[in-house]
């Protein structure tokens, strides 16, 4: 019985001191910061690779942005939680960011399926959501009009992707998508959109298991088939180990079929430490690159993030910098960081971000909240360990496509 | 009467708080059998397990040839010419009898400095002497009888030459015949010149082959005596001892 | 297609039988689940590729280095945290399951944490064994990179089952599995033998992920993959069991392969899950489940 009451004792004072601090911890957090959270993926199953880039392009921008003295006379502070690309992580990482760390707005998200788990919490506590690399179509149909997407978004990547299809002339595609609401929303419009735009085109998409670690099956299935094009939307580290095993196997790239990373890993910082040859030839698409004609601000980002991490900025940073600076634009605005303040002002962007001039469509429908002209890039890697600034640029947003500067591998 | 194992004062148990064996001392004369008996629950396995390493006594000491082994560890036991018969299971299940025979001596042959034609000698003895052994040394020991299992540790026992062979519950599950025979072989362990240490049930057998007896009681010797003393009276000795009608 | 669906279904389950082999070593040996099995293999892979590509050092140094890593290691967590688990002969046996889960798993997380501190979360590809043209092989191009990793793989596989079945080393592991405590009485350190093991096991998985490097590119959380397939592979063969991990090992891979093509690759990791309730519910103890006490 001593010793009962000795342990309980003790843990009542653990819990004391436990309260105490969190009470310090919190009563601290006066009304002098901008609380901005960060939901991104820290740890697997998701692709870390991007969170990491999201998470460096935003700690570069809160800092700049501090040194300037912040916003509106308050200080960035930025509350970064791991929500490892899932669904259930998403949303817990949501929730508690919203009630335990009352943060006035959410950022970082680097996956659809993460984005569209948020979306119900955003719209419960009317919480804005800036998200930056969702890709699925769900994520603006659901018209929430919290959630606000500067970023890539499936109907402008198929869109993109078929017309480049269909300057290159080709006649048997292979579209390989993992098994995320990602992967299933553009495996669904590029179907769509091909049987619309392309019915000559003989066209078959695979569902892969982002987790798996060995294509081979596939890869040979894909030999025997001799399509003109593979089109591949799995990312790091899946998209790898698929464009490693396509390359190891003759598939491609070669001079019969043009691998088409439609991804967007290939400005990844590890791209070049886990492809060689398979990289030399393929055809990438990004949402930033270096012959861009960047705004000013763009330019400073792009000197910034250079200085700091000694390594060039990839689309993801850019795409977490403009998500970032909407907020920032949105609150000075509004004069204000009040969650619902900030939603008014977020949809009446009309922003200079890093790479042009950001709107929120107010269309309901797959471009809900959308910077519709979001720009991309298609260009093309011709030789291995090759930098971004020196690969050929091909198509530039809605430009054409220099289907004669294409050389086979 | 000089003894090759002395357990002197010995307290030892599984959990920190509850003491199996309490104080008990005991000694085994050398060359013979000496007979350790009790109730369920007395502790007489335990003994074999304290003796054996498994067990770190809290109090007291075990001497083997007046050497202290009571920190002994399990594995080193074997090369000083100590064997156990456990009570259950002393066989490796998935391998051959003739491997079961092998492997224990082996094991220690460059310990014990023998030579492999002597282990073939010694392996070819117990063959001759068990013949089922050579008819099944092919086989699993898991596809043995009971009775062949016990034939087979008692063989490998044999191979070993101990000087001290500690044998637990030997008859136990056996068919009368077989237990037999399983006492034959301790008599003629004995008579070898191997010393023995007996645990088992069969009390009328025990006290039969062993030459002095200890009787255990809740972790210490309640009793002990020559063989030869109690085979005269045995029904009243043991209801004075175990409080059983035998 | 089937022949090449065969060929890359069995290059895939020797890589799963080789870390499958130390698992289930270490179960049959301490009747324990090692929950870090997949960190050795990550530990296997970065030793050999950092070594390699950050030390300048020769792959033929930096194989064996990378299986001495992991063998270390598995020397090191098996002195350190395994050995409470039964240092007291007939001891205080209850919670000794929770505790290897827990501890094991909590050297997972730790690993990873570790490992993601110093070299960062990025994946890193391996060095190729030797260079040169592929070779066909039932329609599958396998590089002479593949071929050096699959035989060094077959020789380490074969080489630990002919060790444990015909040396004394082995047979000595082996009745460590089969009964511990007559091992002892016959004069077996079973606390060495536990160790080796451990450490064998370790090396083994480390040269499964030095030698996938290539093929599969080291990260931090690289070996939740391998160890997965191995814990299915494992009751898949019957628990403790050398052979049926080597068997475990291939079906799965020809399995996944053949399942990939045949049904769906969408869930690809699902096929060795149903084949492994299908065979629990025909052979409650694996396939080589009589001999599950073997090692
Ligand atoms: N591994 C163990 N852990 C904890 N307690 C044990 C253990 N083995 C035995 N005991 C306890 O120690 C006591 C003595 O057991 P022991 O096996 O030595 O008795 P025994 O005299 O050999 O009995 P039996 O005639 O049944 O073989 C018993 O109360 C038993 O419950
Ligand atoms: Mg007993």
């Amino acid at each position: 019985m001593m010793s009962r009451i000795c342990c309980m004792n003790k843990l009542a004072y653990t819990v004391a001191i436990t309260a105490a601090v969190f009470a310090t911890a919190y009563g601290a957090q006066s009304q002098e910061t901008f609380d901005v959270g960060v939901s991104t993926i820290l740890t697997p199953p998701g692709s870390v690779i991007q969170g990491i880039q999201v998470r460096q392009a935003l700690e570069l921008v809160a800092d700049w942005q501090n040194e300037q003295g912040g916003v509106i006379g308050k200080k960035i502070k930025l509350v970064i939680a791991d929500d490892q690309g899932t669904t259930e992580g998403g949303r817990t990482v949501a929730e508690r960011l919203i009630t335990r760390d009352k943060v006035s707005v959410i950022t970082g998200q680097a996956s659809s399926n993460v984005v569209l788990s948020s979306l119900e919490v955003a719209k419960k506590y009317g919480i804005p959501v800036v998200n930056v690399n969702g890709w699925a179509s769900g994520i603006r149909t659901a018209g929430i009009p919290q959630v606000f997407s500067p970023g890539p978004y499936t109907t402008r990547v198929i869109t993109a992707t078929v017309d480049t299809l269909l300057a290159l002339g080709s006649k048997k595609v292979i579209g390989a998508f993992d098994n995320t609401d990602a992967g299933f929303s553009l495996e669904k419009e590029m179907s769509k959109q091909l049987k619309e735009r392309a019915p000559q085109i003989q066209y078959r998409s695979i569902i892969l298991d982002r987790a798996a670690k060995d294509y081979l099956p596939v890869v040979l299935q894909m030999q025997a088939e001799k399509p003109d094009v593979i089109v591949s939307e799995l990312i790091a580290p899946a998209g790898y180990i698929l464009m490693n095993q396509l390359y190891d196997q003759g598939v491609a790239p070669t001079k019969d079929t043009i691998f088409f990373e439609m991804g967007g890993m290939t400005d990844n910082p590890d791209f070049w430490k886990n492809i060689r040859g398979a990289g030399k030839g393929a055809l990438a698409f990004g949402h930033y690159h270096p012959k861009f004609d960047l705004p000013a601000i763009g330019v400073e980002f792009r000197k910034r993030f250079v200085e700091r991490y000694k390594a060039e900025p990839g689309r993801l940073s850019f795409q977490a910098a403009d998500a970032l600076f909407v907020i920032i634009d949105a609150a000075k605005r509004a004069n204000s960081t009040e969650p619902a303040a900030l939603t008014e002002a977020l949809a009446n962007t009309d922003y200079v971000g890093t790479r042009g001039k950001i709107t929120f469509d107010k269309t309901p429908g797959p471009t809900f909240n959308q910077w519709v002209e979001v720009p991309y890039a298609i260009y093309q890697i011709t030789a291995v360990d090759q930098k971004l600034d020196d690969t050929t640029l091909l198509k530039q947003s809605d430009g054409p496509l220099e289907v004669k500067a294409i050389v086979a591998p | 009467m000089s003894a090759i194992l002395q357990i002197e004062n010995v307290t030892a148990g599984y959990s920190a708080d509850i003491d199996i064996l309490r104080g008990l001392s005991l000694n085994v004369r050398k060359s013979s059998v000496t007979g350790l008996v009790g109730l369920n629950g007395a502790g007489k396995s335990t003994v074999m397990k304290s003796i054996f390493g498994f067990l770190r006594p809290r109090v007291g000491r075990i001497l083997f040839d007046e050497q202290d082994i009571t920190h002994g560890r399990p594995h080193e036991l074997a090369s000083k010419g100590l064997w156990l018969i456990p009570q259950d299971g002393g066989l490796f299940d998935y391998m051959s009898v003739e491997t079961n025979l092998r492997l224990p001596i082996e094991t220690r042959r460059a310990v014990n400095g023998l030579s492999r034609a002597e282990i073939d000698r010694r392996v070819a003895d117990v063959m001759e002497q068990f013949p089922i052994l050579q008819e099944k040394r092919r086989q699993l020991a898991t596809r043995l009888s009971g009775g062949q299992r016990k034939l087979l540790e008692f063989g490998i026992a044999h191979v070993q030459r101990p000087t001290l062979c500690l044998i637990d519950e030997p008859s136990i599950g056996l068919a009368p015949k077989v237990a037999e025979e399983v006492f034959a072989h301790i008599s003629t362990l004995a008579k070898t010149g191997t010393s023995v240490l007996l645990v088992d049930h069969n009390i009328r057998k025990v006290i039969e082959v062993a030459s002095y007896v200890y009787v255990l009681t809740l972790g210490t010797v309640s009793a002990e005596g020559e063989s030869s003393v109690f085979q005269t009276d045995l029904h009243g000795q043991v209801k004075e001892w175990l409080g059983i009608n035998y | 297609m089937l022949s090449s669906m065969l060929v890359s279904g069995l290059i895939t389950g020797t890589f799963y039988a080789l870390m499958a082999l130390g698992l289930t070593m270490i179960f049959g040996v301490l009747r324990i689940v090692n929950f870090a099995h997949g960190e050795f293999y990550m530990i296997g892979g970065f030793a050999y590729v950092l070594l390699y590509h950050n030390l300048g050092v020769p792959i033929a140094v930096a194989l064996p280095a990378a299986v001495l890593a992991g063998g270390t290691l598995g020397w090191i967590v098996e002195k350190l945290l395994i050995r409470p688990i039964y240092a007291e002969f007939g001891g205080r046996q209850q919670g000794r399951d929770e505790y290897a889960i827990i501890v094991t798993f909590a050297l997972s997380i730790l690993l990873i944490a570790a490992m993601t501190k110093i070299v960062g979360p990025w994946s890193l590809q391996g060095p190729r064994l030797i260079d040169g043209p592929p070779l066909l092989l039932a329609g599958v191009r396998v590089s002479p990179h593949q071929i050096a990793a699959l035989g060094i793989a077959l020789a380490f596989l074969f080489g630990t089952l002919y060790l444990l079945n015909y040396s004394l080393w082995g047979r000595q592991i082996r009745a460590v599995a089969q009964n511990r405590s007559a091992a002892a009485v016959m004069g077996v350190d079973v606390g060495k033998v536990s160790t080796i093991v451990f450490a064998t096991a370790g090396g083994l998985a480390a040269l499964a992920g030095a030698l996938l490097s290539n093929m599969i590119s080291p990260s931090p959380d690289v070996g939740a993959f391998p160890a997965i397939k191995s814990y299915v592979i494992i009751v898949l063969g019957g628990l403790g069991s050398p052979l049926g991990a080597l068997i475990g090992g291939l079906l799965l891979g020809v399995i996944e392969s053949l399942g990939a093509i045949y049904i769906s690759f969408s869930y690809r990791d699902t096929y060795g899950l149903a084949l492994l309730v299908l065979v629990l519910l025909l052979r409650p103890n694996g396939l080589f489940g009589e001999t599950r006490r073997e090692v």
